[in-house]
């Protein structure tokens, strides 16, 4: 199945996922595609961070900062991708990406993930919210990943916004973990 | 405790008065109280969490440890937190991490909620507890 999260930044939406992949794989065959560039201090204090939330959940960790549909992956697994929003921002703007064909280059990589795996689960954050109109170069992103965001949703199982770490279900059966625990 | 989160303009304060039957001037605002959760008179509606949020990182104050503190000594409040996390990355450090840290506090309030209510153009989804 394709499982799309979204949220907005620090939402939980990363966890929430995490847990989805590990649910939906019995702990085994669990790939995890990680598409954010370092940078700066900050870019890898984050990718730190993330390391450490997914540590000891047996992901094997693959580096696609572009170009996800010429990645060789094993099959039948169970992937996880983080971010869409890392991913598109590269294709838009690293120079040796998809550039103006960012959108159909992204497509084609989720739907080579979903033709090579036995569960793909997308995380992507929700930008469009906050009412600010920006310059044209990233309004242009917006576009594209907003795009994206309604092509892939439309083939979804499942979509499911993090509201501050609970999952408010769109399509598909309810995964609420993080709830359960919470009341427990 | 109870949580009521929604984006800018929702009507988040106005169905926080309906459901206690408080008026706004019993309101705890986190715009201009104390920093400090023990500094904080009698806490029913606290609104505005974000702002709260904000003035203590420009003052060095912890917002997670500050919340913490908040629901041990008011454990039946109401808080009201708009959600700001749904943006293009801000230019500005500090804007990011007001976000990070105002997302993360808010994850561990929803958490240690009874109930998590989320209110759109004035009406409310109960997206967590009964």
């Amino acid at each position: 199945m394709l499982a799309v999260i979204i949220g907005g930044a620090a939402s939980g939406k990363s966890e929430y996922a995490e847990r989805l992949a590990c649910h939906l794989s019995g702990g085994e065959g669990l790939i995890y595609l990680a598409t954010m560039l370092s940078r700066d201090e900050e870019s890898n204090q984050r990718i730190c961070r993330h390391r450490q939330l997914r540590m000891g959940k047996g992901f094997q960790t693959v580096e696609c900062p572009l170009h996800l549909s010429q990645l060789q992956l094993p099959k039948k697994q169970i992937v996880l991708l983080e971010c869409l929003t890392n991913l598109v921002a590269n294709e838009r703007f690293e120079q040796n990406g998809g550039g103006k064909d960012t959108v159909r280059e992204v497509l084609c990589g989720i739907k080579y993930l979903c033709n090579n795996s036995k569960h793909v689960v997308v995380v992507t954050g929700n930008l469009f919210d906050d009412g600010i109109t920006y310059s044209q170069e990233t309004q242009q992103y917006c576009q594209d990943l907003s795009q994206i965001h309604q092509q892939l949703c439309r083939q979804a199982d499942y979509v499911a916004e993090v509201v501050y770490s609970i999952p408010v279900v769109y399509k598909g059966k309810h995964y609420n973990f993080l709830q359960e625990e919470g009341s427990r | 405790m109870r949580l009521i989160v929604g984006g800018y303009g929702q009507g988040k304060l106005n169905y926080a008065l309906s459901e206690t039957k408080l008026s706004q001037h019993e309101v705890i605002n986190g715009r201009d109280c104390p920093l400090k959760a023990d500094q904080l008179g009698q806490v029913r509606v606290f609104y505005a969490l974000e702002q709260w949020f904000r003035r203590q990182l420009a003052e060095g104050i912890s917002p997670f440890e500050e919340a913490k503190k908040l629901i041990e000594k008011w454990p039946q409040a109401v808080l009201i937190a708009q959600e700001i996390g749904s943006g293009v990355v801000p230019l500005h450090a500090e804007e990011r991490r007001w976000r990070e840290e105002t997302g993360r506090t808010c994850c561990m309030l929803a958490q240690q909620a009874a109930r998590v209510d989320r209110v759109f153009c004035g009406l409310a989804a109960t997206i967590k507890g009964e």
